[in-house]
């Protein structure tokens, strides 16, 4: 099949386009109201809005050849700021998400140093820190609770006709689309893809490193802000499952394990595609035990149609 | 009768077609819709059976249509999507157990707010917009199990408090209960507290090095049946004197127990009843019928002592199971029946 008609961009992301179309079709066959209904259809925006967050946070890290193993328990500590944190009115609000932005700066930075400096392998670091931020998130909010405004709830259910989740995945897209095409952000993919090239071609590796980790923290902070707005409240323990399905929405977008290879777009989809299954499976009638192996053999599927799409392509990707 | 009276005429016969249409899906049955954060644990299977059973029931009634069962498998966001999705088709009433205590708040306000009846039982949510709410007194269970253990051992002496996970709502309310149980008694004094996941394989770990570093601990209260179990057999391999130890209705503590029994081993029961999923069933077709429910519908805790464990060991249940006596239509009307 010719595909030089796409941008290569594009072509590199066509089989998750295709499962994206699928995932979509079936949802509308089974759920026609998603269309029909603007509510429904902002109801549904933030249902779908922090796993998709949360697959860029982890993607972020991926692409620098690492891995987020605490992404689960800095959801649970971003509720807990926020919703310990949030006053009503705007100032109020905004307060909390500069402190709920910067703890992800924080959060990044500590992380990506202790990985950097000390030349440590991610995934136990990363792992370790997830026990400090779960304490730090119990220290905060000891038991479930907090308070959001119904403001913000509002505004990001979309509750008042605009929005706000959907708002607010485009905002991050198209920032980090930004930061992408600056040098950091070039520096980051260079690291990934090969470390000692890019050092020899003058990149610095460290900062490049620590900036993925910093970027990472922010984006959890934005999906915490997602998850307290759906919530209304904080929960020290929601954010779990968070963690697997973060990296596996990241993957089924193409985001590579080894670093260097992805994009944030197919992250996105691939988060919309594992969200999605989840109301297909409900709305499909099927017994609570099998939608466990249904959802599961419906993920091998799907990676193995990416798979296909890769070895099209003569393995380039 | 002119042109118009003619069409006047067509009109209301096709209105009052579709009225009775309207009526006659209306009389099909109510659909009720159950969002549980678990399904796999025994607790959950039980209650499952027995609200099937009372559904069935109902079904042959024709008082319900369609029941349908959401799991979310332990996520919470998962579950505010399953509400959202529930009152998207249509349901009737849904019954909620709730993964958080202020998670589903929002989704829950929003569908009280369409009209929908909405029970939550086992598993409560903080907010106040809901139809009815049905459970037993968490911290009461707190209360019993610390009076119990500090009159064992006499009003003086060191405990131990094996709690549930920090930061889940339920065991922080069994927590509050048994200190606030324990204030009465100022010679009582604990130990130690040990906090963990209702398992017994980690309660194992936790409770051994705290047997060690506090030989002279005089009771446990334990908070959970898994922990319940695990306390009496590290203290059965650790050969240490059989101290009293507070449980749940949980099967092979219960079983450790009665064989226990003749060494002098003494323990305390309460359970969580599974057949609040009965009530919250039938709760939820009163109100959709019309009538008068109370908002909150708090049970008495079953209890079982060693004047009536005979009662229930032995039995059929696995050992990850609650055994507990069925409930008949008189209960379910004595604990339903409008308080005002």
């Amino acid at each position: 099949m010719n595909l030089s008609f796409l941008p290569p961009a594009h072509r590199k992301l066509l089989s998750i386009y295709i499962l994206v179309a699928v995932f979509v079709a079936v949802n509308f066959y089974l759920d026609p109201m998603v269309f029909r209904s603007w509510d429904r259809f902002c109801t549904l925006s933030l249902q779908f809005a922090p796993l998709m967050i949360c697959a860029m946070a982890q993607a972020a890290v991926m692409l620098t050849g690492g891995i987020d193993l605490s992404l689960g328990v800095t959801l649970s500590m971003m509720t807990a700021i926020l919703a310990t944190t949030m006053g009503s009115g705007p100032g109020g609000i905004l307060f909390s998400v500069v402190l709920a932005l910067a703890a992800g700066v924080g959060v990044g930075l500590v992380m990506g140093s202790v990985i950097t400096f000390g030349r440590l392998p991610a995934i136990i670091v990363t792992l370790a820190f997830s026990y400090v931020w779960k304490g730090v998130a119990l220290y905060i909010l000891p038991v479930p609770g907090g308070n959001i405004p119904t403001a913000f709830s509002r505004f990001m259910s979309g509750a008042d006709g605009i929005p706000g989740a959907a708002i607010t995945v485009v905002l991050c897209l198209v920032g980090w689309k930004l930061f992408k095409n600056t040098r950091a952000g070039l520096a980051l993919y260079a690291t990934g893809d090969n470390a000692k090239a890019a050092y020899a071609n003058g990149v610095n590796i460290v900062t490049a490193r620590i900036s993925a980790y910093i970027v990472s923290g922010m984006l959890m902070a934005v999906a915490g802000m997602l998850l307290v707005a759906q919530m209304g409240s904080g929960d020290p323990n929601v954010g779990l499952p968070y963690q697997m399905n973060s990296i596996a929405a990241a993957v089924l977008g193409g985001v590579s394990f080894l670093g260097g290879v992805g994009q944030m777009k197919g992250a996105v989809f691939g988060a919309f595609i594992i969200t999605s299954l989840i109301n297909i499976l409900f709305f499909s009638g099927i017994s609570a035990f099998y939608q466990y192996i249904v959802q599961g053999a419906i993920l091998i599927v799907a990676i193995g149609v990416k798979a296909i799409g890769y070895y099209r392509n003569g393995g380039e990707e | 009768m002119g042109k118009y009276g003619i069409r006047r005429a067509i009109l209301a016969v096709v209105l009052s077609c579709f009225t009775v249409m309207a009526a006659a899906t209306a009389a099909d049955g109510y659909k009720i819709g159950w969002s549980t954060i678990y399904l796999t644990p025994s607790w959950m299977q039980q209650t499952k059976r027995m609200m099937e059973d009372r559904i069935a029931y109902w079904k042959d009634q024709g008082v319900v249509s369609e029941f349908y069962i959401a799991n979310a498998n332990g996520d919470s966001t998962q579950q505010i999507a399953h509400i959202d999705n529930l009152v998207s088709q249509g349901y009737d009433a849904i019954i909620v157990v709730a993964g958080s205590s202020t998670a589903l708040n929002n989704v829950i306000e929003k569908a009280h707010d369409k009209g929908v009846v909405i029970i939550n039982f086992d598993s409560l949510v903080t907010t106040d917009k809901v139809t009815s709410k049905i459970n037993t007194s968490q911290v009461e269970w707190g209360e019993k199990c610390g009076e119990w253990i500090a009159e064992k051992i006499g009003g003086s002496g060191e405990v131990i408090i094996f709690n549930g996970p920090a930061g889940v709502a339920v065991a922080d309310e069994r927590r509050n209960g048994a200190l606030a149980a324990l204030e009465k008694y100022p010679n009582v004094t604990v130990a130690t507290e040990l906090f963990c996941e209702y398992n017994e394989g980690p309660a194992m770990g936790m409770i051994r090095p705290a047997l060690t570093a506090n030989p002279d601990v005089k009771g446990i209260i334990s908070l959970g049946g898994a922990f319940s179990s695990a306390s009496l057999k590290a203290i059965q391999q650790m050969g240490f004197d059989l101290i009293p130890i507070t449980g749940e209705n949980y099967n092979a503590f219960l079983k450790e127990w009665a064989k226990a029994k003749d060494d002098g081993f003494s323990s305390f029961c309460v359970g969580q009843p599974n057949w609040m999923g009965v009530l919250s069933i039938d709760q939820a077709i009163r109100k959709l019928q019309g009538k008068n429910v109370d908002a909150e519908v708090i049970v008495p805790l079953p209890i079982i002592d060693d004047s009536n464990l005979s009662e229930f060991v032995p039995n059929d249940f696995p050992d990850d199971g609650f055994p507990i006596k069925d409930i008949d239509q008189s209960q379910i009307d004595e604990y339903l029946k409008p308080k005002s």
